[in-house]
């Protein structure tokens, strides 16, 4: 095993937060076992069919899970989910309605129950936190160690266009998009806060790598004969890695944060989507604490996770 | 480091033109209007037309090879009337939105055309008799309409002519009379150029040369509600100037009108040698585009305000508010993290981690809503509310840096010489730990502004945010493009600001390292 990763595996808070994490991957994943609007597994006409919600939209999407389970063969066994309610289903009564058996966190304004739209929401937050922070990383690590490795003319130039990429603030950034869409979707959202935010990595990135470059250690490898090139991605970049660490987990963050401001602002993410910053954003409609209350818990879960890891990775990268 | 400093504002020219020109090569995909299935629904097909046209979408991009003036546009009009295909009836319509200008350019050529053709124009113009105040049941009637226009053509052809226009104009901004009203009337829009000419001079755009001199107050606002009044009863715009309107309505009008004119001016006008080759590069949708920015300052809005007034005005409470928030911010950033640091104590400072990352994860529309709900109004709240949902990004950095420079060499020099841990957090560590901070600051601004937008909204202050939410509704390319540039603006200087702080925290970075890249000695 790689002696990093041992180093890794013995820090407390690396234990706990990639605990936490596979929790809440593992919540992404099987959303539909925990709750659904179908059985998980049923026999209609001899056939049996695992998550039919899911697997058979067009025939058993629409119905609700006790229409659903009616339409089993009875002689066979029928498998439902903790949660016998989906995250779009509508619930038969009053709208934010406070908790009871059937909707243990209540239902929202819409009357869809709570506690189903975060388990659900965990799989889209997940996914585009990831897709962000994954492909801001990328795109800051690469444009900023290239600033300020090569220097000069490269850094101007590449300096300035980090600038005007940057320049737009997320919310505005998105704003413009919709402008251009004739249907807000959940691509350009992610396509902007990636681009938006691998601008600002870049930038800090590009500071490191010119404070990096100032240490003795730079100067030496210049000495023995290394390229500029090589003493960034290769001499530099561990160094790097705290720092963008905890700035991707920010950036995982401001995803659903800026879902959230977008929702707010009436500029809407599709209405269809299960997310936690949709949820948050149903702030406009009114909601209070119980329906917040929940996503903002995940949220913060997330968030605490990605932190404890970020400094783990940290810790393990520090000099002994 | 000023050297440094006045190099990135020379920057700024570029970096905003290069802004602009993003945007506007991006929102000029904005989608069509008259494709919107939301849009077309609302508006007649006359509405969805010139809705497209004040957006210069019919024009090409970047090169126009045949641009229209009257002459192209009456050739197009009269060869659909000759067909008499189903695009005819539009075609009489533009021919009576042509009016008086397309009169030099029909009324010769009507007797080339075929003789069912010829009763058809002629018939189609009679609106434009009726316009030009010249009442008459000939007009109307299909048998007798050509040899009345020919009539008119022989007894008026000379009142036609460019010079002419210009004396009429100028005459009835002079006097008010009946007689000079009807002179103008008969020329219909022929002499619209005329009359944006001489309202230019009357009500010219702020910063250029003072009104006439040599006219009184209220006569200069009187020749304007004429000549107003004649564009209008032309082009049948309902935009006139009422009897008692005040200097600064008066302006107003003008610049809508000139926005206008901008916009239809080749429905009026005629291209001719150089002209024609000018209009080849002008008639696009870049050009014009261009032209609204320079002369009338991104357009005017409903209300005749340009959009650099509206601008300015809202964009004084936003930037107070991300202001306030980013200072507040970073000072209590920076206030936890020197405690953390020299309390060492582990528990209480994942107590302020985890306050922190809760602020972070509650969403500021939640944590602004919470506080109007309990009462809370006003720029200071606001920006307070701003403010903490962007400690922790820096505290979180903050504290990883010092952590990490807490085990340098230095500090420990700085210890065995008998430092206390205050001392060596703020005097030692702290200056080092500061430089990613203040990069990460820079980096924030943006995000701020993004949040200020909710926070605006939450505790209804009419800032940048509210006037953005309406354009992108109703895809408003004007206000986006002046907001990209705003925000730009905004944006560089902070930039240009932190890079100065971070040369000044380490000098290692300063002038020579940024010059060069990186650091030689």
């Amino acid at each position: 095993m790689n002696p990093a990763f041992g180093r890794f595996l013995r820090l407390k808070r690396a234990r706990f937060g990639s605990l936490l994490l596979a929790v809440l991957a593992f919540v992404a994943v099987f959303a539909d076992f925990f709750a659904s609007d179908a059985p998980i597994v049923m026999t209609v006409e001899g056939n049996t069919y695992f998550l039919p919600a899911v697997t058979e939209r067009e025939r058993f999407g629409d119905r609700s899970i006790a229409e659903v389970a009616a339409m089993a063969e009875p002689d066979h066994a029928v498998v439902l989910p903790l949660l016998r309610v989906g995250p779009r289903g509508v619930a038969a009564g009053p709208p934010m309605a406070g908790p009871s058996l059937a909707h243990w966190l209540g239902t929202d304004a819409f009357g869809r129950d709570v506690l189903a739209r975060v388990l659900h929401g965990t799989r889209v937050s997940l996914a585009l936190g990831a897709s962000v922070a994954l492909m801001a990383l990328v795109f800051g690590y690469v444009l900023g160690t290239l600033a300020g490795a090569l220097g000069g003319v490269w850094d101007s130039a590449i300096e300035r266009f980090v600038e005007i990429v940057g320049v737009f603030p997320a919310v505005v950034a998105v704003a413009l998009v919709r402008a251009l869409e004739q249907r807000p979707s959940l691509l350009s959202l992610v396509l902007v806060t990636a681009a938006v935010g691998g601008a600002n990595i870049a930038r800090l990135t590009r500071t490191l790598v010119l404070r990096a470059l100032a240490e003795d250690w730079a100067t030496a490898a210049r000495a023995l004969g290394a390229s500029p090139a090589r003493i960034a991605f290769v001499h530099v970049t561990p160094h790097l890695f705290a720092p963008l660490a905890v700035a991707s987990v920010f950036a995982v963050a401001s995803v659903a944060l800026t879902e959230t401001a977008l929702s707010f602002l009436d500029l809407g993410v599709p209405a269809t989507t299960v997310s936690w910053g949709e949820m948050l954003g149903e702030v406009r409609w009114g909601a209070g604490a119980r329906i917040l209350g929940p996503a903002v818990l995940a949220l913060g879960l997330t968030l605490t996770a990605l932190y404890l890891v970020a400094d783990a990775i940290r810790k393990t990268f520090q000099n002994p | 480091m000023l050297r440094h400093a006045l190099r990135r504002l020379l920057w700024i020219g570029p970096i905003l033109i290069a802004v602009t020109l993003t945007s506007f090569a991006l929102l000029s995909y904005v989608p069509d209007p008259a494709e919107d299935p939301a849009v077309v629904t609302t508006l007649s097909g006359e509405q969805a037309v010139e809705l497209r046209r004040t957006r210069f979408l019919d024009l090409p991009r970047f090169f126009n090879e045949r641009p229209l003036d009257v002459i192209a546009r009456v050739d197009l009009a009269l060869r659909h009337l000759g067909k008499d295909d189903e695009e005819a009836a539009e075609a009489a319509r533009s021919l009576v939105r042509l009016g008086g200008a397309a009169l030099p350019h029909v009324l010769p050529r009507l007797d080339t055309l075929e003789p069912a053709a010829r009763g058809g124009v002629a018939v189609a113009l009679a609106p434009v008799a009726e316009r030009m105040g010249i009442p008459s049941i000939e007009a109307r009637d299909p048998r007798h309409a050509v040899a009345f226009w020919v009539r008119f053509w022989t007894d008026r052809s000379v009142d036609f002519r460019a010079a002419n226009a210009r004396r009429a104009t100028r005459r009835l901004s002079l006097h008010g009379t009946s007689m000079r009203v009807a002179d103008l009337q008969e020329l219909d829009t022929f002499a619209l150029e005329q009359i944006m000419l001489v309202l230019e001079e009357l009500a010219p755009p702020k910063g250029t040369a003072t009104p006439q001199e040599t006219m009184p107050e209220d006569g200069r606002l009187a020749a304007i509600r004429r000549l107003v009044g004649a564009a209008a009863h032309a082009t049948g715009r309902d935009d006139q100037l009422a009897e008692k309107s005040s200097e600064s309505e008066a302006i107003a009008c003008v610049r809508r009108w000139r926005e206008w004119w901008l916009v239809h001016q080749a429905d009026y006008t005629t291209y001719g040698g150089a002209s024609r080759f000018l209009a080849m590069l002008t008639d696009t949708q870049y050009a014009r585009w261009a032209e609204k920015v320079v002369l009338l300052g991104f357009g005017a809005g409903a209300e005749g305000t340009t959009i650099v007034d509206k601008l300015k005005n809202r964009a004084i409470p936003t930037l107070t508010i991300v202001t306030i928030a980013l200072l507040l911010a970073y000072g209590s950033a920076l206030a936890l993290g020197t405690a953390a640091a020299v309390r060492k104590s582990s528990r209480e400072e994942m107590l302020i981690l985890v306050a922190a990352f809760a602020l972070f994860a509650v969403p500021t529309a939640c944590l602004a809503t919470w506080a109007v709900r309990r009462g809370g109004v006003g720029l200071g709240l606001a920006s307070l509310v701003l403010a903490l949902s962007m400690i922790a990004s820096p505290f979180a950095q903050g504290r990883a840096l010092l952590r990490e420079i807490e085990r340098a060499d230095y500090i420990r020099t700085a210890r065995a010489l008998g430092a206390g841990p205050l001392r060596v957090v703020v005097l030692h560590a702290m200056r080092n730990a500061l430089l990613p901070a203040v990069a990460l600051a820079s980096v924030e601004m943006p995000t701020a502004l993004g949040g200020a937008f909710v926070v605006e909204k939450v505790f209804g202050i009419s800032g940048l945010g509210e006037e953005t939410v309406r354009a992108v509704q109703t895809h408003d390319v004007a206000w986006l493009v002046g907001l990209a540039f705003v925000t730009a603006l905004t944006v560089t200087i902070g930039s240009i600001a932190t890079d100065v702080a971070i040369a000044a925290i380490d000098p290692r970075l300063s002038l020579a390292a940024l010059r060069h890249g990186r650091v030689t000695a």
